[in-house]
């Protein structure tokens, strides 16, 4: 698979993201509710700060924020690709085999079980009832417990599909059934959403839109191990997602160990999703558009092209959202998820008009 | 099974009206493909003994089709023909490792395929399938690379000698100048042509291709034998392949394989299959039958 390797066109590509990365990084620190001026930016990170105010906003919300947006760009996008690339669907995500919702369902499970256990009897468990009684007060101590929830519930739902994709060989009925573990957990959670007191009901909704802010620097080693451990693992398995494209048999015959490499797969997509969700709240949109957007950009079919660049697509998506959610100023800070499809799904759609002309044999999946 | 070549012809069938096409590179041709000799008569690249093929289900064993015994040797073309459902599929996947044998024996160059590990039956055993791929931007060089999986490292980077086996093996089958071409812009002649061309790149004694002509028009159909035939004699390669060309199987295998709609399995040499009726056995309906001495199907009233 070295054609394209040999011509450069794809790293040249993977460059010119990368500057795109820059840019909008130095953009999205100085934008905010106070403006900091992209020279001034430039001098603060230099070690060279104009006011010490400003460097204080630098160091303590803007860099954990874009670091957040970076991480969560880059992980959320190479799961969608994995997930892509094993299932052989466009469509295929972190939410699509119900990675998201694992994660909806232990931050809900954890904000309304509490009051719900009385409406729904003791189904909900133990769990439910200490999160119910110290989430009376986020973010204090109930905001790890909300990353620990959105863990365990993704890693759940990991562990259903698992199981699935050991017991049926069929790609497709393993996607049919994270959908339907999808619907099962969402039903769930609205169940526990109808159940739930409208203050808590605002707080979950809260966490459903997004946001890249509320992730401390504390926390970021947490969440940039897991992304790192999930590319780690990926990267080491881009010749059997490059033979997965073709087919699990396909890959079986040219010496792929096709379980190992999927389970081992499955699982870095998971924790890179499951750990984005988890401080992040479901990102949507990410995950499904960038893969597309990497394929296009590269036209390549090599994931170790397709990886990095998709990657950095996803880090510029996130970056993108990240400023425009916080261009009203004033403190006025507009939800990511609604912003994300709202850029992206006509980026993507263009995409393909555009692919539609070009010349036969440039068609992509 | 004599590892003796079997005649090439059956009767009734003048040399003249084999009609197979010539090779296209009569010159180069195989360049870079590494030769291997016949082995010595007497260890067979396949060979199955008692073989039972199915599958389970839980507990439950569903057997298709039992006592299959066979020795395929290198150098030798051998055709599985018989009717949809029959097994033909089931068969060729078990001999490719990817089903496991519900019993008997089947051995890969003298080892039991079912303790091969896959990396190592990659280098022993290649198999083209037929299925419908979404291949996106992958090219038709990138495509025969895949073909270079078994031997290369993690990182995928191709060695000169990957390189070279690559382009050889698209030469091999006449496909060079469409190196840089989409895999998915390919027609379906083609795109056979190419999945061969991975399949050589994959350097196996042994070769499996599983419908190799379904979907081709005429000539190509011709052209497809006339490689495995090529592969077969010329680079020595021990090939099964199953069709529903009966009429190409009979003129260009060295052996045929009958499984019939009662999931009996018959081997031997081509004419002799022919003429013991197993071939009419497996296919004959009530309106059409196997016509031993002209190797063709026609109608039961046109006579």
């Amino acid at each position: 698979m070295n054609n394209r390797f040999d011509r450069g066109g794809s790293w040249f590509m993977l460059v010119w993201l990368g500057l795109c990365v820059l840019i909008l990084t130095l953009i999205d620190i100085s934008i905010g509710s106070v403006r900091i001026p992209l020279v001034d930016v430039w001098n603060t990170l230099a070690g060279k700060p104009p006011s010490p105010e400003w460097a204080a906003i630098i160091r303590i919300f803007r860099l954990p924020k874009l670091a957040t947006a970076i991480v969560a760009g880059a992980s959320l996008s190479i799961s969608g690709l994995v997930l892509q690339s094993i299932f052989r669907n466009p469509l295929a995500g972190p939410d699509s085999l119900g990675i998201g919702s694992g994660a909806s369902i232990g931050v809900a499970v954890l904000m309304f079980a509490g009051s719900a256990v009385g409406a729904l009897g003791a189904g909900a468990g133990g769990v439910g009832v200490v999160g119910g009684a110290l989430l009376g007060n986020l973010p204090a101590l109930g905001y790890t417990l909300l990353v620990v929830a959105a863990s365990a519930g993704a890693g759940a739902v990991l562990l259903v599909i698992l199981v699935i994709s050991r017991r049926f060989e069929q790609v497709v009925t393993v996607l049919i059934m994270g959908l339907l573990v999808g619907y099962l957990t969402s039903s769930i959670v609205s169940l526990l959403v109808y159940f739930g007191s409208p203050q808590k009901v605002q707080l979950y909704l809260a966490w459903t839109y997004g946001s890249f802010g509320g992730v401390r620097t504390g926390e970021l080693p947490y969440l940039a191990g897991a992304a790192a451990l999930g590319f780690v693992l990926i990267i080491g398995e881009t010749k059997a997602l490059n033979a997965f494209l073709i087919s699990e048999r396909f890959a079986s015959t040219i010496g792929i160990r096709v379980r190992t490499s999927r389970t081992k797969l499955l699982i870095a997509a998971s924790i890179l999703a499951g750990s984005v969700t988890a401080f992040c709240g479901p990102i949507a949109f990410l995950g499904i558009a960038a893969p597309h957007g990497a394929r296009m950009l590269t036209r390549s079919a090599e994931h170790r092209i397709l990886v990095p660049s998709a990657a950095l697509i996803g880090i510029c998506f996130a970056l993108l959202a990240d400023i425009l959610s916080s261009l009203p100023g004033k403190g006025a800070v507009l939800p990511i998820n609604p912003l994300l499809a709202l850029i992206g799904s006509p980026i993507i759609i263009s995409m393909f008009f555009r692919r539609e002309k070009g010349p036969i044999g440039e068609e992509a999946r | 099974m004599s590892p003796e070549r079997s005649p090439r012809h059956i009767p009734g069938i003048p040399e003249t009206s084999r009609g197979l096409v010539e090779p296209q590179l009569a010159g180069s041709r195989l360049a870079g493909i590494a030769f291997k000799q016949n082995e010595a008569p007497g260890r067979a690249s396949l060979e199955a003994s008692s073989l039972a093929i199915g599958w389970e289900q839980g507990r439950k064993k569903h057997i298709l089709v039992q006592n299959i015994s066979f020795k395929v040797y290198a150098g030798h073309l051998v055709a599985l023909v018989g009717p949809n459902g029959a097994g033909k599929s089931s068969l060729l996947r078990t001999i490719a490792g990817l089903q496991a044998p519900c019993g008997g024996l089947l051995s890969l160059l003298g080892k039991n395929i079912a303790q091969i590990p896959v990396e190592e039956r990659a280098s022993l055993l290649a198999c083209v399938f037929n299925e419908r791929m979404e291949s996106g931007y992958l090219t038709v060089s990138e495509f025969v690379a895949f073909g270079r999986y078994p031997y290369t490292n993690a990182r995928n980077r191709l060695t000169s000698e990957d390189k070279h086996k690559i382009a050889a093996a698209l030469a091999l089958v006449g496909m060079n100048s469409f190196a840089q071409r989409t895999f998915v812009s390919l027609s379906d002649g083609e795109k056979q042509k190419v999945q061969i061309a991975r399949a050589v790149a994959q350097d196996t004694p042994v070769l499996v291709l599983d419908e190799p002509t379904a979907f081709l028009d005429a000539p190509s159909r011709i052209e497809i034998f006339r490689l495995a035939e090529r592969l077969a004699q010329e680079a020595g390669k021990a090939v099964v392949l199953c069709t529903h060309e009966v009429d190409l199987a009979l003129k260009t295998a060295d052996e045929l394989w009958v499984l019939d709609r009662e999931h009996r399995f018959t081997a031997g040499a081509p004419f002799v299959v022919a003429r013991s009726g197993a071939i009419g056995r497996a296919f004959d309906l009530p309106t059409v039958a196997f016509d031993s001495l002209t190797g063709t199907f026609r109608p039961r009233s046109a006579r």
